[in-house]
């Protein structure tokens, strides 16, 4: 009798576990962080909330050392509608780290940040594709 | 101390077979479908019209192998080869950075066409460029690297099927060892439900929506190559983009000299570069010029930055000259663009003779070659049936992929001069001759099969009747035959 209460309970325990795994809530408020780069630069961008929200772009040189540029814009495009947003221009920070405050991206779906880096190099300039929820 | 006789020796060989069996069966880049395959590019680089193969890579990171065909008439010289990553992802990675150049390679071009191999080495899957150099010009073009990618229920399927093989040789190994009857039933019916699962997951594996195709519908990223099951998507499942506009600007304007085209692309709704063109035809851009006196240029511009493509030629006659492009976007189909304003060229030192109106069906010579283009009685919104038989021997090669194009313009004024008629025709076609490929034949017959035609046929239905000037283009000796005509179509 005791056997039995032991394996009941072990396979309540088994079934709970694979219903808190299967319904635990994904999570969503996380910052994104996306990586890419350009013939001079490494580029970091981080929305730190999907739809309005401040963005962060750190720029290092291809050593990883943070450079510091000119100005450093960002140009948001949802480019399947045909529908661009003004740039938004962002604030230095720190060494390499270029911050705007408030980027909205106000619809649901593939955007495109088009990041424009303006430096003695010249303009070097990174996409980085953000997907926002519907 | 128990002996079990010829059972102690058959047990460990029936454990050992299955082992084989189950664990042998390398899941992880074995299986699947191809991943990916060989990528043709046409490109005009300086004098040379370079065909590109970047052959399909089967293991991330690897080699993959570059060859260049070059054609008649390209000289000698050297192209320099470079590999560089485009892809954005979310991983943080030892890798090189995105936009530096990971793999580098050689090819020397001898005198006669040849195709010209070399071993690039890829790092990653994702977006890719590969950067053609001859030391004055240079074209980059874009590629995807795949990566092996199981659907969700392939992978619940194989994992299923592991776990049931791992409790069959658990179940019989307490069937021979254990002393309580009931505890072999535990790993069997372990067993019997793994292989339940392992059947669902086969069985949903067919009806699993395919997430949209990195690099070809949405924008590739190093994460939604990687995987594409568990990359965010978007909620809209049309993945067609704006059309494109094209400014052409010609660094001479004067006939006679070298003339570099730089065609700007742009998208029509928010006016920034088109950086999203894919391969279609073999090529990324499809440029057609037409000359003043009716002389045909089918070239395939070479991309230099976002949105900025550049060709080379030599405008030889002054007057005006019609362009169209056509190019197609990730996510939609071929678009034809043409340029509104064309090109006026004045004239230069030495004026060359206009091309001669070429004649209708009928026989005709062309570096020595007899061609014979005859056409059914063509009539306006009837399909017109174009024949065009090079030589006598079945020995045409394929041109991007196609044995046979057939370019169209018209119906054209019969007094103007043939590029300024051009410039306003209401008709550009683009038909095509296909080399027949055998049922069940992987890939293609390339260029260096000379085995095609001598005829080749092509089908078009001309929506007006008037006068039209016809290209018809095939490849022989790895050469460009180009066979103008004239076609009057008639009335219905």
């Amino acid at each position: 009798m005791k056997r039995r209460g032991t394996w009941a309970a072990g396979c309540a325990a088994v079934l709970a576990g694979a219903v808190l795994w299967l319904l635990w809530p994904g999570g969503g408020s996380e910052p994104t962080v996306l990586r890419s780069g350009t013939e001079h630069y490494r580029v970091r961008l981080t929305v730190e909330r999907s739809g309005t929200g401040p963005v962060t772009i750190d720029v290092a040189d291809l050593r990883g050392r943070p450079v510091t540029l000119r100005s450093v814009t960002v140009e948001p495009v949802m480019t399947n509608m045909g529908h661009a947003l003004e740039p938004v221009t962002t604030v230095a920070q720190g060494p390499g780290r270029y911050r705007a405050e408030r980027l909205a991206l106000p619809m649901g779906g593939a955007w495109a940040l088009t990041v424009l880096m303006h430096g003695p190099e010249g303009t070097d300039r990174a996409t980085f594709p953000v997907l926002v929820a519907g | 101390m128990r002996t079990y006789g010829p059972r102690a020796l058959l047990v460990p060989v029936i454990v050992a077979v299955l082992m084989i069996l189950v664990v042998g069966q390398r899941p992880a880049l074995a299986d699947g479908a191809p991943t990916g395959q060989d990528l043709h590019v046409a490109q005009t680089l300086g004098t040379r019209e370079l065909s590109v193969v970047l052959r399909r890579v089967d293991e991330v990171p690897g080699p993959l192998r570059v060859e260049v065909l070059t054609h008649a008439g390209a000289g000698p010289g050297k192209l320099v080869l470079r590999l560089v990553p485009t892809g954005v992802s979310s991983a943080e990675d030892d890798l090189p950075a995105a936009g530096s150049v990971v793999s580098e390679g050689e090819l020397v071009l001898g005198p006669t066409p040849a195709s010209y191999g070399a071993t690039l080495r890829v790092d990653r899957p994702g977006p890719w460029e590969l950067t053609v150099d001859d030391g004055h010009d240079s074209g980059r073009i874009p590629f995807v690297v795949p990566a092996p990618v199981r659907s969700p229920p392939d992978t619940v399927a194989y994992a299923a099927f592991s776990v049931a093989g791992g409790l069959l040789l658990l179940a019989l190994g307490t069937a021979v060892w254990s002393r309580r009857w009931w505890l072999p039933l535990v790993p069997a019916c372990g067993m019997v439900a793994a292989l339940a699962t392992g059947v669902t997951g086969a069985a949903l594996s067919p009806l699993t929506p395919q997430p949209p195709l990195p690099g070809l519908q949405v924008d590739a990223t190093v994460d939604n190559v990687t995987a594409p099951y568990t990359a965010a998507r978007p909620v809209n499942a049309d993945y067609s983009r704006p059309p494109v506009n094209m400014l052409v600007r010609a660094s001479e304007k004067t006939s006679g000299r070298r003339t570099d085209l730089d065609l700007l692309l742009t998208d029509g709704s928010t006016g920034r570069p088109v950086e999203d063109l894919v391969v279609h035809d073999d090529a990324l851009v499809h440029l057609l010029v037409v000359s003043p006196s009716g002389r045909l240029w089918h070239l395939h511009p070479v991309m230099t930055g976002p949105g900025h493509y550049r060709v080379g030629l030599v405008l030889a006659e002054p007057g005006h000259y019609a362009l169209s492009a056509e190019v197609a976007r990730r996510g939609g189909g071929v678009q034809l663009v043409r340029s509104a304003a064309g090109l006026d060229v004045g004239e230069g030192a030495t004026p060359v003779a206009a091309a001669p109106t070429p004649g209708g069906p009928g026989p005709r010579e062309i570096d020595g070659v007899r061609i014979d283009l005859a056409a059914t009685r063509p009539s306006a919104g009837e399909a017109t049936t174009i024949t065009v038989k090079v030589g006598e021997r079945a020995d045409l090669q394929p041109w991007l992929g196609m044995v046979g194009h057939l370019i169209v313009v018209g119906p054209l004024p019969y007094a103007t001069p043939v590029g300024t008629a051009a410039q306003t025709a209401p008709v550009w076609g683009h038909a095509h001759a296909m080399a027949p490929v055998p049922r069940g034949a992987a890939g293609r017959p390339d260029e260096t099969v000379a085995t095609f035609g001598p005829e080749v046929r092509f089908t078009h239905t001309f929506p007006e009747p008037g006068r039209y000037r016809l290209w018809a283009q095939v490849e022989r000796g790895y050469a460009l035959v180009t066979v103008p005509a004239v076609l009057d179509v008639g009335a219905p």
